[in-house]
Order: C-alpha cells, then sequence, then structure tokens
C-alpha cells in the first residue's frame, strides 16, 4: 500500500513538473499539492493507521476533482478554437491523459486501499 | 380562519431554511456553513382552517445572544411571542442542541423538536428514541429530513396537539429557591408580558438584555441576585449540560468508534502545512473553471451579437445606430458575460454547499488576527466574490463592533462578480493565454488590499482586538444539482435584472451623449466633452477620456464600465481596447476597476448596516485615494521594469 502511495506520490509530482515546464504553473501547483497530500502520508500507509487512510482519501477527493476540472477546461478548450477558429485542436497526450490516468488510478486506489483498512 | 405564527429556530446549520422551503414551498437560499440566515424571513403557509406564517430566524446556539443576527432571533421570540416554536435540531449532534431546547421550554413557549437530518443518523448508525426523548423533554416530536420532502399534515397535526404534561428539574434546590424568592418579590403586573422564569434565569445569568427589560419595566436591577456570584452562569450551564447528558444516555446509542469521511478530509484539509495549499489550489480550481467553462458560451454569444450588430446597421438613421451601437454593442459587450457571472456563481455554490467554507474560515484564522479580524470575517470576504452588497449583510454574525465596521469597510475590496466583464475584456484583448493568470492575480491582489486596508482601518478605529472564532465544522456534501441551480439563478438572476433595468438606462444615456448633438463626429459629442473635461485628473494613470467616461458611469455599476467602452468602440471591443490603453495601462485599468468606489447598492447596504452616511461617503473617497494612489505606482514601476 505504501508503495502505491509513493508511486502516486511521484505521478503527480511529474505531472506537475510537466506543467510548470509548459507555463501552466498554477496547474503545475496544484498538481504538487496533490502529491505533497499523498507524500504526506507515506509513513503512516505504511504503518497502517487511520492518518495514512485520510491522506489517500483526501489525495483522492483532490485529484479526482482536480482530474474532472482539468478535463473540463482542456474540451471547453478544444469547444473554444472550434467555435473560434472552425477546428479542433486535440491533442488526447497533452496533460489531460495524464490527469485522467491518474484521476482513474486514485480511484481504484481508494477502493482497494479501503478493503485493505478494512482488514486491519 | 385561524392565524397562527410558527417559528422556527434551532443551532446554525441544522437545516431551518431547509424545513422553511419545505413547509412554505419557497426557494430561499440554503447552504452548508453556519450564518447564511442573518435576518428573519416569513412565508404563508395556508393549511386547512389555518393560514400559518411561517417565521425562519437565524441559527442561534443560545438564547444569550452576542452578535446581531442572534438578537434579531432572541428579540423575536421574546418580544413578538409566536404561537409555536419549531426547533429544528441536528439529530447528529443531540447534545449541543438540545442546550438550546431546554432554553426555549424555558421561555414557556409551545415547543415542537423538529429532529432533523435523520437520513444522517442513520447513515452514522446513531439509534435515537424519540418516544423516550419526548417523554422526558415533555414536547412533541417530529423526525424529519426536511431536504427531501416532509409530511405537512403530519407535522402540523403532531404539533397541535396538547403537549405531554411532564414536570423535570434541571437546576438543584438553592438555585431553584432563590429564583422562586426573586419571583415572589418582583411585581408581577410590570413583567406580564415578558417569561418570567426566563427572565429569572436570564437576570441570574447576568443577561444584559434581561437587564435592560427590568430596567424598561421600571424596575431595579439586582446587582445581589445570588450574592454576586461570579460562577452561577458556569453552574446553570453546568446543570443543563448534565440534565442532557443524563438524558441523552436513556435515549442515544453511538457507534463506539466514528471515524467518518468528514473527519478524515478533516485531518488533511486543516493540516497545518498542507491546509493552506490545498486552499489555493481549490481556490484556483473553482476560478479557472468558471473562466475555461463559460469561454464557449460567452464566444457563441458574442458572435450572436455580432450578427445582430451587422443587421442593426441595416436599418439607416439614429434606430439604427441606438439599436446598433446602443444596445447591441453596449449591452450586448456585458450580456456577453452572462455565462461567465452564472459559472461563477455555479462554482461559489459548489463551495458554499460542500462545508469547505468553515474550513476555509479556519485555516486563514490565524492570518486573520495578525489584520485584527477573525476567521469568520473571512467569510464575507469570500461571499464578496459574488456580491459586495449581500456580502456586507453577512458580518452581522461577528460579534466585535469595531471588527465588524473594518469588515464592512474592506468588503468592496473584494472583488465581486460585476467586475468580473472589466477583467474578462481587458485580459482577452492584452493577456491571451495568460488571461486567466491576469484575472487570478486580481483575486489574490484584491485580498491582500483588503487585509492592508483592514490594518489602517483598525489603526483608525483603534480596534485592538480581534473575537476568538467558533465554528461549526459541518459535514462534507455533495452538493445536490437542484440546489446549486437554486444558488446560481438567484445570485446571476440580479445580474440580468441589473442588464434590463440600470444596465440598458446607462448605456441609452451614454449613446445619447455618443450622438448629440446630432451629426457631429463622436470625438466632439457631449460625452467627448464631459470625457476630457474631467480626463487631465486620470491622464497620469494613462487613462484617455473613453476610459474615464466608461469608470464614471461604471459607479452606478461596475459592470456599465464595460457597455459604455462597447459603445465606444462600436463592436469591436477587442480591436478599440488596444487603441486607448497598452498592457500595462490594461492591468492599471483592472486595478484601479477593483479598488474604486463600492456601486450605488453596496454603498446603500453600508449605510443600512452601520445606520450612518458617514461610512459609506468615507468609503467613496478612501478607495478613490487609494485605487489612484496603487494604480499609479504600479505602472510607474511596471513602465520601469518592462
Amino acid at each position: 500500500m505504501g508503495l502505491m502511495m509513493i508511486v502516486v506520490t511521484i505521478g503527480y509530482s511529474a505531472l506537475g513538473l510537466s506543467m510548470i515546464l509548459s507555463k501552466d504553473y498554477m496547474d503545475g501547483f496544484v498538481a504538487f499539492t496533490v502529491s505533497a497530500i499523498f507524500a504526506f502520508g507515506i509513513r503512516d500507509t505504511f504503518r497502517r493507521t487511520k492518518s495514512g487512510l485520510a491522506h489517500i482519501i483526501a489525495g483522492g477527493v483532490i485529484g479526482g476533482i482536480f482530474g474532472l476540472f482539468y478535463s473540463i477546461e482542456y474540451f471547453a478548450n478544444v469547444f473554444d478554437h472550434l467555435i473560434n477558429d472552425g477546428n479542433i485542436s486535440f491533442k488526447p497526450f497533452d496533460n489531460l491523459a495524464g490527469s485522467i490516468i491518474l484521476a482513474l488510478f486514485i480511484i481504484i486506489f481508494a477502493i482497494y486501499s479501503k478493503k485493505h483498512f478494512e482488514t486491519d | 380562519m385561524v392565524e397562527l405564527t410558527i417559528a422556527l429556530i434551532g443551532n446554525p446549520n441544522v437545516g431551518k431554511t431547509s424545513f422553511f422551503n419545505a413547509l412554505t414551498g419557497s426557494h430561499q437560499y440554503v447552504a452548508n456553513w453556519p450564518g447564511v440566515t442573518v435576518e428573519k424571513k416569513v412565508g404563508l403557509l395556508k393549511w386547512k382552517d389555518y393560514k400559518i406564517n411561517v417565521v425562519d430566524l437565524p441559527g442561534i446556539y443560545t438564547l444569550g445572544a452576542r452578535t446581531l443576527d442572534e438578537k434579531v432571533a432572541r428579540d423575536y421570540l421574546i418580544n413578538e411571542k409566536p404561537d409555536l416554536v419549531f426547533n429544528v435540531v441536528d439529530g447528529t449532534n443531540l447534545r449541543r442542541n438540545l442546550y438550546l431546547t431546554i432554553q426555549l421550554i424555558e421561555t414557556g413557549v409551545k415547543t415542537v423538536l423538529i429532529l432533523n437530518q435523520m437520513d444522517e443518523v442513520k447513515n452514522l448508525d446513531i439509534k435515537i428514541n424519540t418516544g423516550e426523548l419526548s417523554k422526558r423533554l415533555g414536547i412533541k416530536i417530529i423526525e424529519t429530513i426536511a431536504t427531501k420532502s416532509i409530511d405537512i399534515d403530519e407535522v402540523l397535526e403532531t404539533s397541535l396537539l396538547k403537549q405531554p404534561d411532564v414536570e423535570y428539574k434541571i437546576y438543584p434546590d438553592e438555585i431553584e429557591k432563590k429564583f422562586y424568592e426573586f419571583q415572589q418579590s418582583v411585581d408581577k403586573e410590570k413583567l406580564k408580558n415578558v417569561p418570567l422564569r426566563w427572565l429569572t434565569i436570564s437576570l441570574a445569568e447576568k443577561d444584559v438584555y434581561a437587564s435592560s427589560i427590568l430596567e424598561k419595566a421600571g424596575l431595579k436591577a439586582l446587582d445581589d441576585f445570588f450574592d454576586n456570584d461570579k460562577t452561577i452562569s458556569i453552574k446553570l450551564a453546568k446543570a443543563r449540560y448534565d440534565f442532557i447528558d443524563s438524558m441523552i444516555k436513556q435515549v442515544e446509542v453511538r457507534p463506539k468508534s466514528m471515524w467518518t469521511v468528514t473527519d478524515a478530509l478533516d485531518h488533511v484539509f486543516t493540516h497545518k502545512f498542507l491546509g493552506i495549499p490545498i486552499f489555493i489550489s481549490i481556490m484556483w480550481m473553482i476560478f479557472q473553471f468558471t473562466f475555461s467553462a463559460s469561454a464557449p458560451f460567452s464566444d457563441l454569444l458574442s458572435k450572436g451579437f455580432n450578427e445582430l450588430g451587422r443587421y442593426a446597421h441595416m436599418i439607416h438613421g439614429w434606430v439604427g445606430s441606438f439599436i446598433g451601437e446602443g444596445l447591441i454593442s453596449g449591452l450586448g459587450s456585458v450580456l456577453t458575460f452572462v455565462p461567465l457571472i452564472f459559472f461563477l456563481f455555479f462554482s461559489m455554490g459548489i463551495l458554499e454547499d460542500s462545508g469547505y467554507m468553515s474550513r476555509a474560515a479556519f485555516l486563514i484564522d490565524k492570518i486573520m488576527h495578525r489584520f485584527k479580524l477573525s476567521g469568520r470575517a473571512f467569510i464575507p470576504l469570500l461571499l464578496g466574490f459574488g456580491c459586495n452588497a449581500s456580502a456586507i449583510m453577512t458580518t452581522r454574525t461577528i460579534e466585535g463592533e469595531k471588527e465588524r465596521l473594518v469588515s464592512i469597510l474592506i468588503n468592496p475590496f473584494t472583488t465581486c462578480s460585476a467586475r468580473l466583464p472589466i477583467y474578462a475584456v481587458i485580459a482577452a484583448a492584452f493577456f491571451g493565454a495568460f488571461g486567466g493568470f491576469a484575472i487570478f492575480s486580481i483575486y489574490m491582489i484584491s485580498i491582500i488590499v483588503a487585509l492592508s486596508m483592514a490594518m489602517i482601518f483598525n489603526f483608525i478605529l483603534r480596534n485592538r482586538e480581534s473575537s476568538p472564532l467558533i465554528i461549526e465544522m459541518p459535514r462534507y456534501k455533495t452538493p445536490t444539482f437542484k440546489g446549486l441551480s437554486i444558488y446560481t439563478w438567484s445570485r446571476g438572476k440580479h445580474f440580468l435584472k441589473k442588464a434590463g433595468g440600470i444596465i440598458l438606462g446607462a448605456t441609452a444615456v451614454v449613446w445619447l451623449l455618443s450622438n448629440l448633438p446630432a451629426g457631429v463626429p463622436m470625438d466632439k459629442s457631449f460625452a467627448a466633452q464631459i470625457g476630457k473635461a474631467i480626463s487631465p485628473i486620470l491622464a497620469p494613470l494613462g487613462f484617455d477620456w473613453h476610459v474615464t467616461l466608461a469608470l464614471i458611469f461604471g459607479g452606478i455599476a461596475k459592470e456599465v464600465t464595460v457597455t459604455t467602452l462597447g459603445t465606444f468602440a462600436n463592436g469591436s471591443l477587442g480591436l478599440f481596447l488596444p487603441k486607448i490603453l497598452n498592457p500595462i495601462t490594461g492591468y492599471g485599468l483592472m486595478l484601479f476597476a477593483l479598488i474604486y468606489i463600492p456601486c450605488v447598492a453596496t454603498q446603500a447596504t453600508m449605510k443600512m448596516e452601520t445606520g450612518s452616511y458617514k461610512w459609506p461617503i468615507f468609503s467613496v473617497v478612501w478607495s478613490l485615494s487609494i485605487a489612484y494612489m496603487i494604480t499609479f505606482l504600479f505602472e510607474k514601476i511596471a513602465y520601469l521594469v518592462v
């Protein structure tokens, strides 16, 4: 479980870095915040304490909202381009794909972690 | 028809307004943070042979009211004497809620306990023996889930039944003996309209309001009541809690460990290090969602207005000019932002309904204390992002008089939704892909300016103390689409009303001034003459007569700044603005629009809440001076740096 937390922490840090490199500073900040939420819970997750679960849930909620928000922002931009320029500039492997994959990952992660903590 | 008055009273955030809406069929705004209702609201219910006035009162924890909103509730109960009181109680938190119930029973008014949020009670696996609770309190109890629906027949039929006749003892004998002695000694004739038991207990608690009632009745204040025992209030509160605890032991069963999702989220969201970054992230997501999601709709509307403008210009003469330049270019330039305003309110609705608002206040409390304000003063600041006028009313929940005045005075510095169209047109004209960031920076600056002003006002008013933050942390809830729709519509419709009224009127005046005397070009029109006469004052800021006149009209309602520029631009603001501004003066205009004079509605609310013309006048003069100074400094520094 703790290892999965490390993976998600690194995942969100990488996403944040890629966003900052593409001059998307505030979204990068959000990604780093999600990463920090998971990072602060790694030790407690190894110890299987309630605090560890709290970090998984909170990271999942903020990460999930971020994924949803980023998808809306992305598709709104695509739609806006369509209205103004008459063409679609859809690049699914931008940061959008990363945030969706991470959001899906943490949903599965949250379901798995619930079972994990219930066994204690 | 029998006329009845029913008052809804209870702790903050227990569902009183939801219950009020369910009873009366109203659509009053309901949120998930304490202090939403700050004034009484009245609704009418016709049921069988009854005509019932239902009064929704602000939430209170005890009858010992301290803040303005709490006083509204307490004064109504004591002075207006409703026929029946529905004491709305959060079923998941009986211990805290029943304290007020006991005080209500002490007033002698017929009380019915509405045990609300029973769905949450079930979810948390709490068992409540309502029959036993009813017997012990001697009042009727009705279980409800007010957010879903209520059985009005059941509620009213049960309420109108005779209450169970129960006698119980809360206070120790020696205290009861003192109460008895006092009641025997006073002239009951002079106090016949006052609940004597409540008055006695309140006097013992040294309640100022109770003392004033005694003095008004021409009776002597009781300085030696309880032999000046300074601990009597604590003894009375302890007796009430002991009574509640012994009762709860008999009527409520809770699961042993109660670590809920709310507890888990709070563990992280209010974390010492993570709390503030999470708050900034949430605010960013909310604003960015607002701008991104509304952009396609705004662009569609813009294209629609451009097409309409093209058709309007086919009409010859002043009619075509008025429709094309005045209505479509002018009014259209601000109506384009209707989606933006609605999305902003939708986002704010999510923030309020989710329960995060109280956490934000808690997180910011420490920072606010440095500015001699409490975290509670942060809620009006956040709400000011929607509308300053309505946000100022929520300062009624602030206890300290000077702290409240400071909160009122700094509120116009938070950037309301009406200023959003100004930022949006400038950001689109000058900042391209960084437009969202430019607008977000204005929001952040608005908080910094507001807090800096708080420091200055605290110094001027010699406010040295900030009240401690005691705020309830409601459970997190997923906002419902229905709730968000009611919130969005109730706030957004004011923008539409303004567009059809004051904005339309101001736009027509601007069009008229721009086209008179007939036949002259615009830069020779009355508008140009007025603008040019005043523009030397704003010339050091790089604002020409167009911008000057737009800002003057914007004093009525901030959106008029955009409609005025839209009228001058004749439908192409994006091309017009770079001719009269550059990116530095453009951002300067955003700063100036953020800080300069509160709109007329905000000034009127300030007058109402402070009871004096002095403060709105002060606010206008002060904010104009500060806006000028900050914009001037910003531009000078920016020119040096860039």
